[in-house]
């Protein structure tokens, strides 16, 4: 599921970096995880394309009653970057900022290429993830960093 | 609701909550209503700015009025010579998608000090690991792993929850 999802959005040629648990996986995180966290390119022709797969996911709120308004758009990004989202293909959460680390160009800076069968993406950074969980400072995510700093310590140097 | 997410879902920070109590009344309930009535209120006084107490009034009218119109006109004075509209469905999505994030775990601020960068030993680190609870043994397996066969292991266990879940809902 994951896999697919990574492939669609590497076919559309929408720029995102993976972030949060499934980046951590990436790195040896025995940790499970449910959802895909992006942080996203904000630029309006990636924004399209982005809104365009999320239409044809059928994509809605995620954690909410069903039948409060919603508007799968632009203009839904530009007043709610955040978003999360439950579709067709799993549960996405979709960032405009990444805590401790900035916008998708941050991201880009401080993130590692991964190649899997024909799909192109790129994830945080190990270094990153441990800032961004160190930033968040939500219980969740302290058990986290303990995980991610304990797979850090175990790479050879 | 907490004052917290209150504020969060209505899009206006906790001090100008407590600052307009006295507008809306401070044994007001915190709960999705109240946060749609303040996202509404925040509209117009930030976008137009009409003053607190007549935003709020003119929030309270636009949410009574029907939902079915896109865009739901508000007459401002009783001849209707000057008429204000408001995109209310576009402003309920947006409170809609805060209160998702919010149930996700996104906007909560922590209470406490935050955790502070100390350089440790590399065998801190796996000690405060174990001592945790976090099993060792699972890291050092997936570290023989390529990041291809990790996610493809993550994809397996999300099938699995999903059809456990499925089977005994």
């Amino acid at each position: 599921m994951f896999e697919e999802i990574l492939a669609e959005l590497d076919g559309r040629g929408i720029r995102a970096v993976v972030v949060g648990g499934v980046a951590a996986t990436l790195h040896g995180s025995a940790r499970f995880t449910n959802d895909l966290d992006l942080c996203y390119d904000t630029a309006p022709e990636n924004i399209d394309r982005l809104v365009s797969l999320l239409v044809d996911w059928h994509a809605y709120l995620r954690g909410v009653p069903p039948g409060l308004p919603f508007f799968m758009d632009a203009r839904t990004f530009r007043a709610t970057p955040l978003l999360t989202l439950t579709t067709d293909k799993g549960d996405l959460d979709l960032l405009d900022q990444v805590p401790g680390v900035g916008g998708y160009a941050e991201a880009l800076a401080v993130s590692e290429p991964f190649d899997i069968g024909t799909t192109s993406f790129r994830a945080l950074s190990l270094d990153a993830l441990i800032t961004a969980k160190r930033t968040t400072h939500r219980k969740k995510d302290l058990e986290h960093l303990i995980e991610l700093e304990a797979i850090r310590a175990l790479r050879p140097r | 609701m907490s004052l917290g997410e209150l504020s969060y879902v209505a899009g206006v920070s906790p001090k100008w909550v407590l600052n307009g109590r006295n507008v809306w009344g401070a044994a007001d309930r915190y709960e999705l209503a109240l946060a749609q009535r303040l996202a509404v209120t925040h509209a117009l006084q930030s976008q137009l700015g009409i003053p607190l107490a007549r935003a709020y009034r003119l929030a309270v009218d636009a949410l009574a009025l029907e939902r079915g119109a896109p865009l739901s006109p508000l007459a401002a004075d009783p001849d209707a010579t000057v008429a204000l509209q408001i995109d209310l469905a576009r402003i309920l999505a947006a409170v809609a998608a805060r209160r998702s994030a919010w149930s996700q775990g996104y906007g909560a601020k922590s209470a406490g000090r935050p955790v502070q960068r100390r350089r440790r030993r590399k065998a801190d680190a796996l000690d405060r690991a174990a001592d945790w609870g976090v099993d060792l043994t699972l890291l050092q397996a997936n570290a023989m792993r390529s990041p291809a066969a990790r996610l493809r292991q993550l994809d397996r266990m999300r099938d699995f929850t999903q059809r456990a879940r499925a089977r005994t809902s």
